[in-house]
C-alpha cells in the first residue's frame, strides 16, 4: 500500500516521536509512505483566521505537488490539524467551480495547478483501521499487553532503549504526547483525544470502543499512550 | 446566496458571515439548543456563547459581534461543530468572524486586541520560510506584548530545546519564491481578507 504522505510541521519537531512512531510501523504493516516533495506548513488555524483565499493557496500547493506523482493518489496526514486543513480545503474546491478557479489562478502564479478531488485525503487512523485492519495488527504485535486499559507507560520506560516496541491495546480514545514539558500544542494529539476535527472525532467516536493501536516507542524521546477517559472529558 | 430574505433587500449582517465562509455554513438552521456554548472548553471565558453569537448575529449586532472576545477564544477543537444537532459549520463561522473583526478593525475594542497579532506572526514566518517557527513566534509575540512571559516560558522552551523539539532557526523551503508569488497572487485575487 503507497501513499503520499504530508508529515506537517509538528511532526518534524515537537511531536517527532509521533513521526518516527507512524514511519516505524509503516514497514511492518506493509505501508509505504512517500513524503511530499518540499511541502509546506498548511496554515494550522491562524491562517484561515486572517486571510481566506491565502489559506486556501497555501494548503492547495501541497495539494497540487502530491499530485504530481501520478503513483499515488491517496495523502495520508497523521497531524489531525494537517489532516482537517488538507480535507476541508479539497473538499470545498470539489463543492466550489468557482473556489478551486481562484485557488488554481494563484496557483498558476507558481506555475502549479490542482484538479479538485484528485487526492483523497486520510488521517493515519483511518489507514490502520480501514485499509491494514485489526487483523493484520494483531498478527504484527510483538509484545502483546492487556486488551483493556493497559499501563503500557511501564513498557515504555523498560524498554525506551531497545529501540521500537510495539505496545497494544484497547482504548476509549487515545493522547499521543511527547515526553516534554511541552504538552499543549503538540501535533494533533491533545486535539485528537476530542477530535481536532469533525471527521475524526467523528470517526473516533464511531469506531473508538473497538479500535486497537498500536504504538512504536523510540530511544530518542518516547511516546506514551493515556489510556482511558471519556470523550465528553469537559 | 441565502434564502431567508422574503424580499430583497441590501444584504444583513448574516447575508455577509455566510458569504463570507466557504461552504454552506447552515447558520440558518440555528435552533439555539445551546450544545454548542455547553460544550465549548473556551465557553466560561467567552463574553458571548456560540449560540448567543448566532443570535445577535440574526440580530444584524454586527459591531457587538464582531468586537465581542468569542471567536479569538475559539481554539478550533471543533467539539461544537461535531455534536451540534443542526449541522452547523460553527468553528467556520469562527474564522469567518475573525476575519471580518481584522477587517473592520473591530478586534481592537475586543478584550483580547492582541490575539490578531499570534496569527499574525505566525503566519509571517510561514509566509517567509513555508514552515512554522515556534521558537521565532514565542519570542517575537511575547517580547512585544508581555515580555515578562518570556521567564515563565523559558524553562519550557529549555526542555523543548534539550529534547530537540525546537529548531533554534526556521526551515526553509526550497520552493519559496514559488510559494510567495502563489500567496502574493492569492491576496490579489482575494482582497486582504
Amino acid at each position: 500500500m503507497k501513499y503520499n504522505y504530508y508529515p506537517g510541521c509538528s511532526l518534524e519537531r515537537n511531536a517527532f516521536a509521533y513521526h518516527q512512531s507512524t514511519l516505524a510501523i509503516a514497514g511492518p504493516l506493509g505501508i509505504e509512505f512517500e513524503e511530499i516533495e518540499d511541502w509546506n506548513c498548511c496554515g494550522a488555524t491562524e491562517y484561515t483566521s486572517i486571510n481566506l483565499l491565502a489559506s486556501y493557496a497555501l494548503i492547495t500547493r501541497n495539494l497540487a505537488l502530491a499530485e504530481k506523482n501520478a503513483d499515488n493518489h491517496k495523502l495520508v496526514a497523521p497531524c489531525s490539524a494537517c489532516f482537517l486543513n488538507l480535507t476541508k480545503v479539497n473538499h470545498n474546491l470539489i463543492e466550489s467551480p468557482e473556489l478551486a478557479e481562484k485557488v488554481n489562478t494563484a496557483l498558476a502564479a507558481g506555475g502549479l495547478h490542482y484538479t479538485p478531488g484528485s487526492q483523497e485525503i486520510y488521517h493515519l487512523l483511518e489507514i490502520l483501521f480501514n485499509e491494514v485492519g485489526l487483523d493484520t495488527i494483531q498478527t504484527k504485535v510483538t509484545k502483546p499487553g492487556s486488551n483493556h486499559t493497559a499501563d503500557t507507560r511501564k513498557y515504555t520506560n523498560q524498554d525506551k532503549n531497545n529501540g521500537i516496541v510495539v505496545a497494544f491495546c484497547c482504548i476509549k480514545y487515545f493522547l499521543l504526547e511527547a515526553h516534554t514539558l511541552f504538552t499543549q500544542v503538540t501535533c494533533g494529539c491533545p486535539h485528537g483525544a476530542f477530535g481536532a476535527n469533525g471527521f475524526v472525532a467523528a470517526f473516533t467516536v464511531q469506531t473508538c470502543l473497538n479500535i486497537w493501536v498500536i504504538g512504536a516507542i523510540h530511544n530518542r524521546g518516547w511516546v506514551f499512550y493515556r489510556v482511558g477517559g471519556n470523550i465528553s472529558h469537559r | 446566496m441565502t434564502e431567508h430574505n422574503v424580499f430583497p433587500t441590501t444584504p444583513t449582517f448574516m447575508d455577509k458571515v455566510i458569504a463570507e465562509t466557504p461552504g454552506d455554513p447552515r447558520l440558518e438552521m440555528c435552533i439555539q439548543c445551546g450544545t454548542c456554548g455547553g460544550s465549548c472548553p473556551s465557553g466560561p471565558d467567552m463574553e458571548y456563547t456560540p449560540r448567543a453569537i448566532f443570535q445577535m448575529i440574526k440580530a444584524g449586532m454586527e459591531d457587538k459581534v464582531l468586537s465581542s472576545n468569542t471567536p479569538w477564544y475559539c481554539v478550533s477543537c471543533y467539539y461544537c461543530t461535531v455534536r451540534c444537532p443542526q449541522e452547523v459549520h460553527i468553528t467556520e463561522l469562527m474564522y469567518t468572524l475573525k476575519r471580518m473583526a481584522i477587517q473592520e478593525g473591530l478586534y481592537r475594542e475586543s478584550t483580547v486586541s492582541r490575539a490578531p497579532d499570534f496569527s499574525g506572526t505566525f503566519i509571517d514566518y510561514v509566509e517567509n520560510y513555508g514552515r512554522s517557527f515556534e521558537l521565532g513566534l514565542a519570542t517575537r509575540y511575547h517580547l512585544s506584548h508581555n515580555p515578562l512571559n518570556m521567564v515563565s516560558m523559558a524553562s519550557m522552551g529549555m526542555g523543548m530545546l534539550i529534547k530537540g523539539r525546537m529548531d533554534l532557526i526556521p526551515t526553509r523551503i526550497k520552493g519559496l519564491k514559488q510559494l510567495k508569488a502563489i500567496l502574493a497572487k492569492a491576496k490579489q485575487i482575494g482582497g486582504a481578507a
